[in-house]
């Protein structure tokens, strides 16, 4: 299943694509925007239209019907314009296959499903944010076989929305899909499908303008739409702390993503975790400084705080492991435990050069009880 | 509770399926070859449960009745469990159904003859090579009572059971839904077993399932009329009050229910297969379960530390024992408590 990045976290003035199957169901919109063809050296865009409005452009691709199509004409689009990643939205006249959906009535697209074959549906989805589920059918859906087995699946069933949904997943774009239901197959059989629909053309043309007119009115007024780009307000959020610009800290890429992986998982632990990690991990820094050490050298030491205080029982064990072990590393020697912890036993390596050495490292086995290790690993000892 | 039901065609006009479908008149019904080709066919988000949940109604086919894993329920005696019904009505923000199916929509298996049939060969079986107990649970991908109420189902195990005194059936819950089973006379071998989790833990991660205290009283309830009780304290999950919370959820279960009432008691630490846990993190991506000090295990399992885990059940055990219960009716579930090493 793949859910897709929510439309609101998204910069208004991104570019939007929006996809129809025939041009029928664009028209209305098409005039209402005052688009414009696509320039004409770019031959294969025949079925691209484009419009402005302040500094956003407004695609609007004809796919064809089929997911084939759509998924076909919509990537050569999306590669058009890389880097740039629009907002997609779909709109499109679509079968009702269930009384719970009513004719002449504009849905918006939860989950998108696919049939591969008549009786074989691919297994996969892809979940966007809308009230109803959505199929996208091999082949019209012109009877009421043809409902039976896919109303099991979802109440809608269009042709091209899952092709859609396959070329904007390669580019991570957002999708929003809109579907008229022009007709109720499961009631009214009809080969004339073609017809019904141009009949009902200037319905759904003025439903999906009406639409589109109220959508960018909150896509691009809304003040509360963030852009995709990391914005000061986003890392103070990601980093209440401010440790990543901090003057006296460094982090790689990887410790950086540790360090924010930590402050997710406190926040969701125990928000007062934030205010001891931020004194522990400041005091640390400040040291450091007057130390004249460099920044570097101490963020594992910061990371690990972190996480002592996300794992208090693993500190704890390490700790006293540490303590156990001690005898041995006074005698000299390297003692490792099993990373993971699932088995009682160490590995031990030293290093002999010197009679005293092994007399070091006998007094060291001397003072190390296994006993009290193995109840430690086993649970019998208290952390 | 259920947006629509499905049901097999070859069902459809069995009395099983005409008493579930009058409780849900209002709700559409389509009918279906086969629900093999529907269900589980595509992924279905999982928290769809909450507002789009569908019911299918049909009939298990293959095998009916499986061997339990190892470390499963009390040990020394052979463990099984029937397939009678496919996902729950609760939410637990731990729970394996997540990763386990495709769909969160509930399947009822309705030909209990076969499963019983089956249950009935087993028994013989072992009984026949020397063995007196048998036990058979259910539950495994479902709640035992949640539904109990629509599908009649536990009558007909009841009769089955009484007749088959080798043979010990544990129905596995959450639920507080005990209508259906007090209206049954008790049996030895017809043991209800509850689940239970810290007063702390089952308000933040049990999402839907009746209160901690509601299932004790039902507890009581169940005992005071004589029906065996099980107990699972399992997910444990760790938290800075592990013992304090622990405690307390140990002195409400004894002051409405003694240990002598109590057959056994299973205990279990919390763990993910990965794929669980991604659903755990998809579904749920605020809950404080997904701050645990967690690792991937030996086994690829997400889990506790072996040293935590080993201590958590050790403490919990100590502390019921502490409390009065026996330590023979206390068994580790899904945890060797070895000598690995």
């Amino acid at each position: 299943m793949n859910t897709w990045p929510h439309t609101q976290t998204q910069d208004p003035t991104m570019p939007i694509v929006l996809c129809f199957a025939h041009r029928a169901e664009a028209r209305t919109l098409l005039r209402a925007w005052d688009f414009k063809a696509f320039p004409d050296d770019l031959g294969p865009w025949a079925d691209v239209f484009v419009a402005k409005r302040q500094d956003q452009k407004i695609y609007a691709l004809i796919t064809g019907e089929g997911v084939g199509q759509a998924q076909g004409k919509l990537s050569l689009l999306l590669g058009q314009l890389w880097p740039n990643v629009p907002v997609i939205i779909n709109y499109g006249v679509a079968a009702g296959l269930r009384d719970d959906v009513e004719q002449k009535k504009l849905y918006s697209v939860k989950t998108v499903y696919a049939q591969k074959h008549p009786n074989e549906m691919s297994f996969n989805s892809f979940q966007l944010e809308g009230e109803r589920d959505l199929v996208s059918a091999a082949d019209r859906v012109l009877d009421r076989n043809a409902c039976e087995y896919l109303s099991a699946f979802a109440p809608i069933a269009d042709r091209e929305l899952w092709g859609i949904c396959l070329a904007a997943q390669q580019v991570k774009a957002p999708v929003q899909a809109y579907k008229w239901i022009s007709d109720l197959p499961y009631k009214h059989e009809t080969q004339e499908i073609c017809q019904r629909v141009k009949e009902q053309s200037e319905e759904f043309g003025h439903s999906f303008s009406a639409h589109f007119q109220t959508w960018t009115q909150q896509f691009l007024n809304n003040p509360t739409t963030t852009t995709t780009t990391t914005t000061q307000d986003q890392r103070e959020e990601n980093d209440p702390l401010g440790l990543l610009d901090h003057l006296d800290t460094h982090f790689s890429t990887t410790q950086k993503r540790q360090y924010l992986g930590l402050i997710k998982a406190l926040t969701r632990k125990d928000e007062n975790l934030l205010g001891h990690f931020e004194k522990q991990a400041l005091t640390l820094v400040q040291q450091n400084k007057n130390l004249g050490q460099r920044p570097k050298n101490i963020t594992p030491e910061i990371i690990q705080i972190g996480q002592d205080l996300l794992s208090p029982f693993e500190k704890r064990l390490r700790q006293k492991l540490e303590q156990m072990a001690s005898p041995l590393s006074k005698a000299g020697a390297q003692v490792s435990f099993d990373p993971l912890k699932e088995k009682a036993q160490f590995t031990l390596k030293a290093n002999i050069q010197h009679p005293r050495h092994l007399e070091q490292l006998k007094i060291g086995l001397d003072n190390f009880s296994y006993e009290n290790f193995e109840a430690l690993m086993k649970g019998r000892d208290d952390v | 509770m259920f947006s629509r039901i499905f049901v097999e065609k070859e069902v459809y006009q069995t009395p099983r399926v005409q008493n579930i479908l009058k409780r849900f008149k209002n709700v559409p019904v389509q009918r279906i070859d086969d629900l093999e080709l529907i269900f589980n066919r595509v992924k279905k988000p999982y928290l769809q449960k909450r507002d789009q949940l569908q019911l299918f109604l049909g009939q298990k086919k293959g095998q009916l009745v499986k061997e339990t894993p190892a470390a499963y329920g009390l040990s020394g005696e052979p463990h099984y469990y029937f397939i009678h019904s496919y996902n729950c009505i609760y939410e637990c923000q731990y729970c394996y159904l997540q990763g386990y199916f495709n769909s969160p929509d509930i399947v009822l298996f309705l030909n209990y003859e076969d499963i019983a049939e089956e249950i009935i060969r087993i028994t013989n079986e072992h009984t026949s090579a020397g063995l007196k107990r048998v036990w058979f649970h259910s539950g495994e991908y479902s709640d035992s009572l949640a539904l109990s109420h629509i599908t009649g189902e536990l009558p007909y195990l009841h009769k089955i059971f009484k007749e088959l005194p080798e043979a010990t059936l544990e129905l596995r819950t959450k639920s507080a839904n005990i209508k259906e089973l007090l209206e049954l006379a008790p049996l030895p071998n017809f043991i209800t077993s509850f689940s239970l989790s810290t007063q702390r833990h089952s308000k933040e991660y049990d999402l839907k399932t009746a209160p901690l205290k509601t299932r004790i009283k039902i507890i009581s309830q169940l005992a005071n009329k004589g029906h065996p009780i099980g107990l699972h304290l399992d997910p444990i999950i760790y938290s800075d009050t592990f013992i304090e919370d622990t405690n307390e959820l140990i002195d409400l279960l004894f002051s409405s229910v003694s240990p002598d009432q109590i057959n056994y008691i299973s205990l279990g630490v919390v763990r993910f297969t990965k794929d669980v846990y991604h659903q755990v993190q998809q579904n749920y991506p605020e809950s404080s379960l997904l701050a645990s000090e967690f690792s991937k295990s030996f086994d690829q399992k997400i889990r506790y530390p072996k040293p935590m885990r080993l201590w958590m059940l050790h403490k919990v055990k100590s502390m019921l024992i502490e409390a009065g219960m026996q330590e023979k009716k206390i068994y580790l579930c899904m945890e060797e408590d070895d000598d690995q090493g």
